[in-house]
């Protein structure tokens, strides 16, 4: 088909108007980075999962803002960064609050951090498999389930306290490990 | 870990388990305030519980609940799933294993995107690199460092294997054999092809095989400028073959490719690698190794002499290439060098046999490794630092011989002590000092009544050109490891020592030998017979194989250089793309010097693509460049995605994937102008002919 013909057939096809499929897809495909960011802006788990949602409804709403070709994560960040503020405000007023400075920094750090999910992902997957079989066991079992240390311990028949220090032992293996991994990447980088 | 670092830790660990007690959270809170070592790690830590919590399959009760209705497949909040996994495709930045390290395809690209930007002098908007804004807003390409609107074209499962019948090259014979040139003693070749022929066809009755249909034009002129030169053909050297009508085309397609000088740096480079590994050692010099047997591949040398050269070399590493091989293996009392030389001229493993028999063969002894290891006892290295005219300092190494005789002990595995001389194939030194050990065992090698060398050359050969050879492994042949075609090895050998180890009349012998010119597809009634599933090979026919990086690099040069219509350019060097392979590669330590090569058949075609930034600034160059040949400026699109296959597969797109294209396009096009769209499309589509595993495969 001459190209002059598949132009006039191409012009026929009508716009999207609603959030189609391929909206949905890119913001399915970035909640583990979001919420990745969210985290340590807040002050608990709880908190991250809440300032999460809040976030999905204002890019919902706002998505015919969104100017496709330009870089959604950054712009889902913008808006959960205003969210984390706005949850802040709300909720912790009657905590001691960290000062815009310091949450400044950690958002950046959280940003730059989120940047290599894949690279971070891999390199916990390898980690995890260095694990002795009883810490991945452990680790598993805290994280496939809706389970807390308390339910472990409760399973296992240990003191919750030996749990939680043993999980806490654990991630600090993995951390380091990890933070190896990367150093290494980066260092490889032509 | 220091004790601040685990206060931090454990603060963290303890907000991960929403266990702050409010003195604690306090204190974490002054440590974020002033330390910027406990941020970071802080950061580190909760997103590192962030991500167990995702893998563990956790999600959160997060996404609206009209997005839940739609039919993307998200899953309703609070079920098992992990949305994300897909976004481990998004984008062309492909999967980063962290094995790998940071793959920069720089080499290969940087180089062809700068020859690409020469020659086309002052771009144009479709040969602009990075993100140009266009009169009308939009940008001429997917931004990176985001998530993309539309997944990556994965092209595997439309992949359409010619079945030839239809063709026009089916009626005729595939392969003449008849005398190729005048004056060469043809009748031999001749014979020697036949009784191959033979000797297959009655394996093929035994084995109720029914051997492939004749391989395609295009399938077979691929796989032979693949196995040949290490490359896939051009798009003018593929049309070249296809478009010829003589009946002879294969025949004489086999003996320019036998004399093609790509042919004998191919050779060279599989035998550079085997040699000394592609890891590169201190003070190795590989450069040299790799002159010299390309020197010797070019000039069909006969390969015994090229093997006794690497035995008995004898100088200065960097002016004499042979010896790097054995300067390479010389340590720890030459135990690699004498497992090195047993596996690839013999294709005898025989490293275990340092401490013990061989567990099943008998005949396989201890003291048949010592006596072989005796052969190098005179061997030495000698470091020698050079001043160059710069005044800096070259370290080089000379290998040599000193005199000296004796026996070599060993301990067998029941403690005692025991002695031997070098023997070989019943030929056994005195032992005396003045004896020249390593030419004495290429003497011996030349008078093996069992020509284990040959037989080891003809099976890897057979194996290159076949993708399986008569034993599994092909380096570990022997009376425990009998091969699958007995007969059919001895006339091979006996043929190859005659011809005086020519290693291009072999080479011709299995090109044209009946069974290569099948196709390897499967039949119904072979699928069994399938050597990678375990099953005897019985080369009813030729089984595909991954490339190896070497030709993976080659070949995507050749790919984007055909689409961006520039010529063949063999300027850039061997270096780069051993630059690049060395990124795959891992030494593992132990008696054999041996490596790994993390760089297996699906994981490659990750790793390749895996510094997308460089192929993303490749491929808009060199489909603008297509898209602005003048004689592209009438063809309409579905001939501009002809040419993208052809240049990679070497076929016409199947109907399969031509909707995916049309379908990519149309996609495109809601969105940004119908030129940029075309050029996406293409480079999209460019993308997934070079990530298909009917690319990276030779078939």
């Amino acid at each position: 088909m001459a190209q002059h013909e598949m132009t006039t057939e191409l012009d026929e096809c009508a716009r999207q108007d609603a959030p189609g499929e391929d909206f949905v897809r890119v913001l399915t495909q970035s909640q583990r980075a979001l919420y990745l960011f969210i985290l340590p802006l807040v002050s608990s788990p709880a908190d991250a999962e809440e300032v999460l949602q809040e976030t999905n409804v204002v890019i919902w709403n706002k998505w015919g803002q969104f100017e496709q070709g330009t870089n959604f994560l950054a712009w889902g960040r913008t808006i959960a960064r205003l969210e984390v503020f706005r949850f802040r405000r709300s909720r912790y007023h009657r905590m001691a609050l960290l000062g815009d400075d310091v949450m400044e920094r950690i958002a950046d750090r959280s940003e730059a951090s989120s940047e290599d999910l894949e690279q971070r992902r891999d390199a916990l997957s390898h980690c995890v498999g260095q694990l002795r079989e009883k810490d991945r066991e452990l680790i598993r079992q805290r994280y496939s389930g809706d389970v807390n240390g308390d339910q472990i311990a409760l399973q296992l028949g240990r003191p919750a306290n030996s749990v939680y220090q043993s999980i806490g032992r654990i991630r600090k293996t993995l951390l380091e490990c990890i933070r190896r991994r990367m150093a290494m990447s980066a260092g490889g980088v032509r | 870990m220091t004790s601040d670092q685990n206060e931090i830790l454990d603060l963290a660990g303890m907000w991960c388990d929403e266990r702050l007690s409010e003195s604690s959270r306090t204190r974490l809170e002054h440590l974020l305030s002033t330390s910027d070592e406990a941020l970071n790690l802080f950061v580190d830590y909760v997103q590192l519980h962030g991500q167990l919590q995702w893998e563990g399959g956790w999600t959160p009760l997060s996404l609206p609940a009209e997005a839940v209705g739609t039919e993307s497949g998200v899953t309703v909040a609070g079920r098992r799933t992990d949305p994300v996994r897909q976004a481990r495709y998004s984008g062309r930045r492909a999967i980063s294993i962290a094995a790998a390290a940071i793959i920069s395809v720089t080499a290969v690209v940087v180089l062809v995107v700068s020859q690409l930007q020469l020659d086309q002098g002052a771009g144009t908007d479709h040969a602009a690199t990075g993100n140009e804004e266009h009169s009308d807003g939009s940008s001429d390409r997917l931004p990176d460092g985001g998530v993309e609107l539309l997944e990556p074209i994965r092209l595997d499962s439309l992949t359409a294997r010619n079945i030839p019948g239809d063709n026009d090259a089916a009626g005729e014979s595939a392969v003449a054999n008849g005398p190729v040139e005048e004056g060469v003693a043809l009748h031999d070749d001749a014979t020697v092809v036949a009784r191959i022929d033979e000797l297959l066809s009655q394996s093929w009755q035994e084995n109720s095989a029914s051997p492939s249909v004749v391989a395609s034009d295009e399938e077979w002129v691929r796989r032979a400028w693949l196995t040949f030169t290490g490359r896939i053909p051009t798009v003018a050297e593929a049309q070249e073959f296809i478009a010829s009508r003589s009946p002879r085309k294969r025949t004489e397609l086999v003996e320019r490719l036998l004399h093609n000088e790509q042919s004998a740096e191919s050779l060279a480079v599989i035998w550079t690698n085997l040699l000394i590994g592609r890891s590169g050692s201190r003070g190795i010099d590989a450069e040299a190794l790799f002159v010299f047997l390309e020197g010797q591949f070019r000039e069909n040398r006969p390969w015994n002499e090229t093997v006794n050269r690497l035995l008995a070399a004898e100088g200065r590493n960097d002016q004499v290439g042979e010896t790097n091989f054995l300067l390479a293996h010389l340590n720890n009392q030459a135990t690699p060098a004498t497992a090195v030389v047993a596996k690839l001229f013999f294709c005898e493993q025989v490293h275990c046999m340092q401490c013990h028999d061989h567990p099943t063969a008998s005949g396989l002894e201890q003291e048949q490794f010592w006596e072989l290891n005796a052969f190098f006892k005179q061997a030495v290295r000698e470091p020698i630092t050079l001043t160059l005219p710069d005044g800096t300092e070259k370290r080089v190494w000379r290998l040599t011989d000193a005199e000296r005789g004796g026996v070599t002990h060993f301990e067998t595995r029941n403690g005692q002590q025991r002695a031997v001389l070098p023997e070989f194939a019943g030929h056994r030194l005195t032992g005396a000092a003045s004896e020249d050990r390593r030419q004495a065992l290429t003497e011996f090698l030349d008078a093996d009544s069992e020509h284990r060398v040959a037989r080891a050359m003809v099976n890897r050969m057979w194996a290159h050109f076949f993708g399986a050879g008569f034993t599994s492994p092909i380096d570990d042949m022997g009376p425990h490891n009998p091969p699958t075609h007995p007969e059919l090895l001895e006339t091979l050998t006996t043929a190859f020592v005659e011809s005086d180890y020519d290693v291009r009349r072999l080479m011709r012998w299995i090109a044209m030998s009946d069974a290569w010119q099948r196709a390897s597809s499967v039949e119904e009634l072979n699928a069994d017979l399938d050597p990678r599933k375990g099953g005897m090979p019985v080369f009813d026919r030729v089984y595909s194989r991954f490339m190896t990086p070497e030709e993976v690099y080659e070949s995507i040069r050749v790919a984007v250089r055909s689409v961006g219509r520039q010529p063949l350019d063999s300027s850039i060097g061997s270096a780069h793309r051993r630059e690049w392979v060395g990124q795959f590669v891992r030494s593992l330590e132990n008696d054999e010097n041996e490596e790994t090569l993390t760089f297996e058949g699906d994981v490659s075609q990750a790793l390749l693509m895996m510094n997308g930034e460089e192929i993303e600034r490749a491929l808009p160059l060199c489909v603008g460049a297509m898209l602005q040949a003048p004689e592209n400026a009438r063809r309409s699109a579905g001939e501009l995605l002809t040419q993208l296959s052809l240049a990679t597969i070497a076929r016409e797109p199947s109907d399969a994937e031509e909707q995916v294209f049309r379908n990519r396009y149309r996609s495109l096009s809601s969105s940004m102008p119908l030129p940029e769209a075309l050029s996406l499309a293409l480079q999209d589509m460019l993308w997934g002919y070079l990530n298909s595993s009917e690319f990276i495969t030779v078939h």
